[in-house]
């Protein structure tokens, strides 16, 4: 018995301290498209790789955007800098509140924001957060707050790849060319998409089935930055009609987010079109954000004035 | 709590370093087992124990019962207890099935009413733990064996995790005197054999089934859609998956029981390198194979009588043992499609030619024997698609569409670009290392058995090192339940 339980030790302990190299050299060595759990390559739709490069050398704001599409594509800073307000959008592809935390805890003390806008897709609050923790493992640089969510969240590919990125920086990855989009990243973090619209579409009713966990990292968040004194303003962007009214228990996540601090859902709120100002299902196009934009830095300027 | 579960990987070792702890003398470790049991099986939902206690004191009741009783009263114990046990089954898991396929023959005959379905969730491992006890009291029945006086040995018996919620459904004769031994723990029967069969379990599942379980959903999903090599493509990782999936739950299923100093029975025997059908249902779900033959076919007069009575009770076993894998139409005719294939071969005397396993000696099988494993692995993987598809029209139309393909050059192409596109071609590679794997080592009871076994133990770690490097890589990180729990 006694042998047997100092093999199976020896063995775990052997291949747990070879294991990260194991799977560096393995990454190297194996192409992309033979590894199924290390995903090797940088890039993102959301431009990740493109927004962290920038914030290496971006000063102190004054507002910080975070959240996942619905902030990069959706606010933009350049709206907030005609009215004199220096912002940054660290937002990311599906980011819920899980990497928002990390995120606003690593780039926190570089930024200095006094005013955070983030936004609160409902979705968010019903996902993982793996792909989002993804991506941004790929295009940030790894440190040991990614390890130790790639440890806590129990996905091997998460773990694999942020081991893999881990030790692989400094050296340079490839680039997924998948990932070339007729999109634009705008400096400051945003991202223009291609104006285009959406035939009118039918969505059968739904509910948002809620993970108690993304919560806790919202109460979190807004912890956090109340111990900084920033103040913190949740919004929920405008998707289209259709998707909005096909989940039938919206109600019930109102609830929760008016209960933390103040949150403002503009879905409703502006002379939207389905078929007119969105790119796809919940994504605005750039007419849409135009409009959306205008009535955002209104409020946000009120608050900030008010504050 | 499945066995790829993290919730298992902390459950397994701690439930094995306890039970070895436990002092041999005495009951305690019985005690232990049974409280592990239900505490496993509790976590799917703790109001499926009152079932299994249930199942548990009317077995043994009836088997006490029996001991001292007259041959007509044993017979009604005997009844007592079957018809309790498969009124249970027939209650939770056929209910349904019943109910639709009445309101459906009335609908065919013209006239339509509605009777609402019954809200009941069928209990995990039902048809296996139901099975295992009637081969019990059956068994005590035919004084086969002495009727447990112990409840605690009994009730460890049939609610022993390891093999609880999906086999193999063991034999009383096997493992219920096991339970009254003294264990000592071996390091290597137990120890290193236990773990070895675990990770081929583990590969099999992780990394074999639930990689072709992704493609496999996809394609069945959008049949219509696809082209007859891609539902051709579809249905041979369907084969792959089942036998990943269900051998591997076995594989893990044995090599947990040994880690307790508890041997099961072999539940597959390498059943992808049969040469007929009968070969295949030789190596294929052996434990329940071996339960119809015992229980079934043979009490029904077996290869016993004439041509005629062995033709009638090889249907009978083929559509029960469909019937028992779920209640839908394409399961039964799965079952029937198995008895036509292995009709032939019954017919001809041919059904035993295979029985002497010839191909297991060399490491390079000749054509001929290539030949015959290639030929019964396509009829197998036609007899799949019944199993896995929705409904018998869906089956048919898949099994059409692949025909009507077969020389069609666009429908080959499409396969090309979505395994270029879509696919990928890691599954095809992992399934040609895991074929590569299974031929060397199909001397053993499992593949990681016999492998590398005259190397020296560097050589061998290696190996050992490299399948769990294989599981780390490639295991899918969208997990999907065993095919078998449904049943």
């Amino acid at each position: 018995m006694r042998k047997f339980i100092l093999s199976i030790l020896k063995f775990i302990l052997i291949l747990g301290l070879t294991y990260p190299i194991i799977v560096w050299v393995w990454g190297l060595v194996v192409p992309a498209k033979f590894n199924k759990n290390i995903d090797t390559e940088k890039g993102s739709y959301s431009f990740s790789d493109r927004r962290f490069n920038e914030l290496r050398n971006f000063g102190d704001v004054d507002l910080l955007i975070l959240g996942s599409s619905h902030a990069f594509i959706e606010i933009d800073p350049r709206f907030f800098e005609n009215v004199g307000i220096k912002s940054f959008n660290l937002g990311s592809s599906a980011q819920t509140p899980i990497q928002t935390e990390i995120l606003l805890k690593r780039y926190f003390k570089k930024l200095k924001p006094n005013f955070v806008v983030m936004d609160v897709f409902p979705r968010m609050f019903t996902m993982d957060g793996i792909e989002s923790s993804m991506d941004l493992v790929r295009n940030d640089s790894v440190g040991f707050d990614y390890l130790c969510h790639a440890v806590a969240s129990r996905n091997i590919k998460f773990l694999n790849t942020t081991l893999f990125h881990y030790l692989n920086n400094g050296f340079d990855s490839k680039y997924n060319n998948k990932y070339k989009v007729d999109n634009e990243y705008v400096s400051g973090g945003f991202v223009e998409e291609k104006l285009k619209r959406i035939k009118s579409f039918k969505l059968s009713e739904n509910q948002w089935e809620f993970i108690e966990s993304q919560f806790e990292a919202l109460d979190r968040i807004i912890g956090f930055l109340k111990s900084k004194s920033v103040t913190v303003l949740l919004v929920e962007s405008p998707y289209t009609k259709t998707l909005y009214a096909s989940y039938t228990n919206h109600d019930d996540f109102i609830e929760r987010l008016n209960s933390k601090v103040e949150y403002i859902n503009y879905n409703g709120q502006l002379p939207l079109e389905d078929t007119l100002h969105f790119n796809d299902q919940d994504h605005l196009n750039s007419d849409g954000v135009r409009i959306y934009n205008r009535l955002l830095v209104s409020d946000v300027v009120r608050k900030m004035k008010h504050n | 709590m499945i066995f790829t579960s993290f919730e298992f990987a902390l459950f397994l070792p701690v439930a094995f370093l306890v039970y070895w702890m436990i002092p041999a003398s005495g009951k305690w470790r019985n005690v232990f087992l049974l409280l592990a049991s239900y505490f496993f099986y509790g976590s799917w939902d703790w109001r499926f124990l009152g079932l299994i206690v249930f199942s548990t004191l009317i077995d043994y009741k009836v088997g006490v019962s029996m001991l001292d009783s007259s041959r007509s009263r044993q017979k009604k114990l005997l009844f007592l207890s079957v018809f309790s046990n498969l009124s249970i089954l027939f209650y939770f898991k056929y209910s349904n099935f019943f109910i639709e396929s009445f309101v459906d023959s009335f609908s065919f005959l013209g006239m339509s009413f509605s009777i609402n379905r019954l809200s009941i969730i069928l209990p995990v491992g039902i048809s296996f733990y139901t099975f295992q006890t009637l081969s019990y009291t059956i068994d005590v029945y035919r004084k086969q064996i002495k009727p447990k006086k112990e409840l605690l040995e009994f009730a460890a018996f049939v609610t022993f995790f390891p093999q609880l919620v999906a086999g193999p459904i063991e034999r009383a004769t096997n493992l219920l005197p096991q339970f009254s031994t003294k264990k000592v723990f071996r390091y290597y029967e137990n120890g290193v054999r236990g773990i070895k069969q675990i990770l081929w379990g583990l590969f099999k599942k992780a990394v074999i089934a639930d990689n072709c379980a992704e493609i496999v959903n996809e394609i069945f999903t959008n049949y219509n859609d696809e082209s007859g090599y891609v539902l051709m493509f579809g249905a041979i990782l369907f084969s792959f998956q089942i036998y990943g999936d269900f051998s591997g739950y076995s594989d893990i299923a044995i090599g947990t029981a040994r880690l307790f100093g508890f041997d099961l029975m072999q539940n597959f025997n390498f059943p992808y390198f049969s040469r007929d059908i009968a070969d295949f249902w030789r190596r294929w779900h052996i434990s329940l194979s071996t339960w119809f033959r015992d229980y079934l076919y043979i009490p029904l007069g077996g290869s016993k009588g004439g041509m005629k009575s062995k033709i009638r009770n090889t249907f009978i076993i083929f559509l029960i043992s469909g019937f028992w894998h779920g209640a839908n139409w394409t399961f039964v005719f799965w079952g029937g499609l198995n008895a036509l294939l292995f009709l032939p071969l019954l017919v001809f005397g041919k059904n035993r030619k295979n029985l002497g396993d010839k191909v297991t000696d060399r490491l390079i099988p000749s054509f001929r024997e290539v030949s015959s494993m290639v030929f019964t692995f396509c009829l197998i993987t036609i007899c799949w698609v019944f199993f896995r598809s929705e409904s018998l029209s869906q089956a048919f139309y898949i099994l059409k569409t692949i025909f009507k393909d077969l020389f069609s050059k666009e429908a080959m192409v499409k396969l090309v670009n979505q395994l270029h596109w879509e696919y990928g071609y890691i599954i095809p590679c992992l399934l040609v290392i895991f074929l590569i794997i299974e031929w060397v080592g199909k001397s053993g009871t499992y593949a990681l058995e016999t492998i590398f076994m005259s190397s020296n133990k560097v050589v061998r770690r290696l190996f050992y090192s490299f399948i769990v490097l294989l599981i780390s890589f490639y295991m899918a990180t969208i997990e999907s339940p065993f095919i078998y729990f449904d049943f």
